[in-house]
């Protein structure tokens, strides 16, 4: 396991990252998490990677998600360890994210 | 043997604009940096060449008063300082080539130069043009994009690595005189020290006004409507594992050992109090009470 470089994350700033992309947002939510499974995980990893920073925990220990400014990295499926806490799929065609606006 | 110098040209970037998205109502972000990225990497491999050279820096920075700040950075970490007057809203600093003229101007004032250094590109879309005009206006040679910028053991060469299609590299042989521009890939503007920084924050920066004559390009090119801005491409270090699923989990962070977020609340005031008490306990800021059972009014 490499040492963590805390100082990588500082290079640009959420808001600099995501004004670079435009989201055409879907009516059906393309990822659903399920709260359930999410009560009894101890790590969170989603909440930790998700670049989008889409992952909320709430008070009583489940998973707020919002799937509107997603950038469909896949990054939260395949970091969740647990199962069935996470679906997965592309959005409906025409809609999703739209990286390099300009 | 006289001083060398080494220098470095900074100029501010446009405040970023936030826009609410209830009101519509545009507003300029506090806090925007003092110094950009690409700007602060041209100062720090400045700091390191005159290092390893034994050469002078010398900030040459752009812009009204407000962009004294950088300028003090730069102070505090023991370079000279010289700001070009051009007011955020004056036509100087929209026009490259008339500003490579008023800084050309200035290089004339100062010992031996050495080298030019500049970030390249700014956070505020800038083209990127004012290194290669003030190449021109030096006669000097150039070196624009660098994603490296280092004196090579064995020979003392000063040697610049720049991307070129395809993934491929190319290594610079940069002559003395030259003009450079840096990415601001993979570094990191050394930190001063409090006393130097209050120092700089005192000292006065000697400032220039461009005469009339430099402050205007005849016939310059005019751009064309501009579009958002894209952040350069950087160097990043490939992450540590063989399966799509192992780098994620490097690249994350999340195999690093962290405490799994939690959201407290809503609570009240004392279990508010208690949770960061115990937080700022469990990562060593606080000395944890004597006994466990301490009773809460007790004063300690
Ligand atoms: S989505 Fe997976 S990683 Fe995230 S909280 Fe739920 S179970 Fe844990
Ligand atoms: S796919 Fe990527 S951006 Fe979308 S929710 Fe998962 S981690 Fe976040």
């Amino acid at each position: 396991m490499s040492a963590p470089d805390p100082a990588r994350w500082a290079d640009i700033a959420f808001e600099d990252r995501m004004s670079t992309v435009e989201f055409r947002v879907g009516e059906r939510a393309h990822i659903s998490v399920d709260s359930e499974v999410c009560r009894s995980c101890t790590t969170r990893a989603c909440v930790t990677a998700c670049p989008a920073d889409l992952f909320a925990p709430t008070a009583d220990g489940g998973i707020l998600f919002n799937y509107e400014q997603c950038f469909e990295c896949g990054t939260c499926y395949q970091v969740c360890d647990a199962e069935g806490a996470i679906t997965w799929t592309y959005p409906d065609g025409g809609h999703g994210v739209v990286f390099r606006h300009g | 043997m006289p001083v060398e110098t080494v220098l470095v040209c900074v100029r501010p970037a446009e405040p970023a604009a936030d826009v609410d998205p209830l009101s519509g109502a545009v507003s300029h972000r506090s806090g925007s940096p003092a110094l950009t990225d690409a700007d602060a990497a041209a100062l720090e491999y400045g700091l390191r060449l005159a290092d390893a050279w034994s050469a002078r820096v010398h900030v040459i920075g752009i812009g009204g008063p407000e962009s004294e700040e950088a300028l003090r950075i730069a102070a505090a970490l023991g370079a000279g300082t010289l700001r070009v007057d051009a007011p955020e809203a004056a036509d100087l600093m929209a026009d490259d080539r008339a500003l490579a003229r008023v800084i050309a101007s200035a290089v004339g004032r100062l010992p031996y130069v050495r080298l030019v250094l500049c970030g390249d590109g700014s956070a505020d879309g800038g083209t990127g043009a004012l290194p290669a005009f003030l190449a021109h206006e030096l006669g000097a040679a150039q070196a624009l994009g660098l994603t490296r910028l280092e004196v090579r053991e064995g020979d003392g060469a000063l040697v610049g690595e720049r991307r070129l299609d395809g993934g491929r590299r190319e290594l610079l042989r940069v002559p003395p005189g030259a003009v450079c521009s840096v990415e601001a890939a993979g570094l990191r503007l050394r930190r001063s020290a409090l006393p130097a920084v209050l120092r700089a924050a005192r000292a006065p920066v000697e400032s220039i006004v461009p005469t009339d004559g430099q402050a205007s390009s005849v016939g310059a090119v005019s751009a064309g409507p501009p579009r958002p801005g894209r952040p350069r491409t950087r160097v990043v270090a490939p992450p540590d594992g063989t399966a799509p699923r192992d780098r994620l989990r490097a690249l994350t962070g999340v195999q690093t050992p962290h405490h799994a977020p939690e959201l407290i609340g809503p609570v009240d005031a004392v279990k508010a109090a208690d949770a960061l008490l115990e937080f700022l306990q469990e990562r060593g800021y606080l000395n944890a009470p004597a006994r466990a059972d301490t009773p809460r009014d007790t004063p300690r």
